[in-house]
């Protein structure tokens, strides 16, 4: 076949990926689990916990500034960590199609027609990396309502920035999951992982509490994800103009350095303090990195890959 | 012989067990082949190797004189599988699945269109073209799974286990289907079962046993070599009957004898020189459970159908 035709069988795997997740309504809520639960969480506690801390730090100044403003600035941070956490969660969210079509032999309807084999795992890539666009800008479209109602701070260059750290993140995220889920084997298995992924990666990705509140053993660690660096980019596009507010309202410089510090807007990179640019660098590394460990894999396994079928498996009438 | 498949020495392992185990066989072009053999024996193997999901490990398959070492993708075009299981998206529609199977094969636009018109037409499914494919009956499930082996108009029709499962209305639907098809299209259909009334239907039958073949030949000439007669007489067991029986072999089960015998005359010479005992008797053929049986000394699962 041409490269035309592979190109058609492409997008015809990609619609019927797309097609079967979107259908199954039960897994598009639990790939949405993870910012559901931050959000809740949020509007519980986490918010007013916050908002209550940097008040008593500017009382200690003491000065005094709008509610709102700290508002719009926890509500910024709180989105940022929904965004993160949202690339991670859905993109593993997704592979459910994949994992099932294993189990359930569909993949050697595939196997068995003379498609290329690269297309078919390349196939489930670029549908992840679909989807879960799909799924996250409509996660960041209701992230702008929020805070054009809550007060927006955010630059037309900073919009853009988001937009792009959303795409970047979830490139790292599709090509990082459908590897790790090829050592999933049953759909329940896979379930049993976002479930305890979507319930670590708040606090890993500094969700539900800035990560600079972890003691520093723990912030070494949650450097080796690739979800802290994409958080931090996220927090600084997102929290910068709300930040600059706040400290022009209060008019204490020394106060800037110090809320960047508590909410992980900088990260301490093994002792030394990184901004955007340097994680931004890392995130890329990153997903280079999954891209080459994705290629060598494809042609590492040149040999037929075969999903046995239980047999005797009952067949519903 | 025209062989549209040709199995040599076929050979494949699973880690310690051996699946297939050196195995030759061929498969007429226009004929219906029934492979039989119990859950195991190592028939969806060898399907799964004709196309190409497994690779083998040793020996040959040719099929319309292609190599599938050299020319695998060809190969694939020419067959059409029909799964055990459903591989098919419950959640799509019966046309969008059909559609997504066309575009491996290279289908699209007015090609797929006008494809996807004639196997409505052939198995009867405009109605239900629009329908979930997880919303339908069994029996129409499998008429758009046979559909979907069909979409890239393939010379063999492979079929693991179709009927399995499937309650007595449904399987003759599916049965009328290949006959339809064999007969319209003059397919070669090659199917695998453990039911001995349909590779009756057969005009060849091989069977498989711990992976490898323990018999093949015609449904008449593998009764003729491998099944008895028998004959049952109803009665009290006694020691006068058991006297008559004396050097046959016999059982005593059930309140009846079972006489095995050589052939039909030998039951009616019984009967003639003997009419006191047969008060209640019956003379009945070896049928393929028979073979299958004296074959493999096991009897098949689900045979009873």
């Amino acid at each position: 076949m041409n490269l035309k035709n592979d190109m058609i069988t492409l997008s015809s795997l990609v619609k019927r990926s797309l097609k079967v997740f979107l259908k199954d309504r039960m897994t598009v809520f639990f790939s949405l689990l993870a910012p559901i639960i931050i959000l809740v969480l949020y509007i519980l506690f986490l918010g007013d916990i916050q908002v209550t801390s940097i008040k008593s730090q500017f009382d200690s100044f003491g000065v005094s500034v709008d509610d709102k403003l700290i508002g719009a600035f926890v509500d910024s941070w709180m989105l940022s960590g929904v965004m993160a956490v949202s690339c991670i969660t859905v993109s593993f969210s997704v592979n459910t199609v994949m994992v099932h079509d294993r189990e359930n032999g569909i993949i050697n309807d595939m196997i068995a027609s003379p498609i290329r084999k690269y297309l078919i795992n390349f196939s489930y890539i670029v549908a992840n990396f679909v989807i879960t666009s799909v799924i996250c800008f409509a996660i960041l479209v209701i992230a702008f309502v929020y805070i054009a109602i809550s007060g927006w701070y955010i630059s037309v260059g900073e919009v853009f920035g988001i937009i792009g750290t959303t795409l970047l993140s979830i490139l790292c995220a599709s090509l990082f999951s459908v590897f790790i889920t090829k050592f999933f084997k049953t759909e329940a298995a896979l379930g049993g992982f976002i479930g305890i992924l979507s319930a670590a990666i708040g606090f890993l990705c500094g969700a539900y509490m800035p990560i600079s509140m972890f003691p520093k053993a723990i912030q070494y660690f949650v450097l080796i994800i690739p979800g802290t660096y994409s958080a931090g980019i996220f927090k600084t596009l997102f929290m910068s103009g709300a930040l600059d507010e706040l400290v022009n309202e209060v008019g204490y410089e020394q106060l800037k350095d110090g809320l960047i510090k508590d909410f992980s807007i900088e990260l301490d990179f093994f002792g030394k303090d990184i901004g955007a640019g340097v994680m931004l660098g890392i995130l890329t590394a990153f997903t280079a990195l999954f891209l080459i460990v994705t290629v060598i894999s494809a042609f590492m396994k040149k040999k037929a890959t075969h999903f046995p079928v239980k047999t005797g498996k009952t067949r519903k009438l | 012989m025209d062989g549209i498949i040709k199995i040599h020495a076929l050979e494949k392992s699973f880690g310690d067990v051996k699946a297939v185990d050196g195995i030759d066989f061929e498969v007429e072009r226009g004929s219906l082949f029934a492979f039989l053999g119990v859950n195991g024996a190592g028939k969806s193997t060898t399907i799964n190797v004709i196309a190409s999901i497994i690779e083998k490990d040793s020996g040959s398959v040719i099929v319309d004189g292609y190599d599938i070492d050299e020319s695998v993708d060809k190969i694939k075009s020419l067959i059409g599988i029909v799964f055990q299981g459903s591989v098919l998206d419950k959640k799509l529609s019966v046309k969008d699945n059909l559609a997504i199977r066309g575009s491996y094969y290279g289908l699209f636009g007015d090609a797929l269109k006008s494809r996807l018109n004639e196997i409505a037409e052939l198995l009867d499914l405009k109605e239900i073209l629009k329908r979930h494919y997880g919303k339908l009956s069994g029996g129409q499930r499998r008429r758009v799974d046979i559909a979907r082996a069909l979409i890239n108009t393939p010379k063999i029709l492979i079929l693991d286990e179709p009927t399995t499962g499937l309650d007595p209305q449904t399987r003759k639907s599916v049965w009328d289907i290949i006959n339809k098809l064999r007969q319209e299209k003059s397919m070669t259909v090659f199917l695998t079962t453990h039911y001995m009334e349909e590779a009756n239907e057969a005009d060849n039958v091989v069977i498989i046993d711990k992976g490898k073949i323990v018999a093949e030949g015609t449904p008449v000439s593998l009764k003729n070599r491998y099944s008895k007669d028998y004959v049952y007489i109803y009665c009290k067991e006694s020691e006068y009957i058991s006297g008559i029986l004396d050097g046959k072999t016999y059982s005593y089960h059930d309140g009846a004898y079972k006489v095995v015998l050589d052939s039909c005359e030998e039951a009616r010479d019984l009967i003639v020189s003997h009419p006191d005992i047969f008060g209640d008797f019956e003379v009945k053929k070896g049928d393929m459970d028979d073979v299958f049986l004296n074959v493999t000394g096991r009897e098949l699962q689900g045979g009873q159908a």
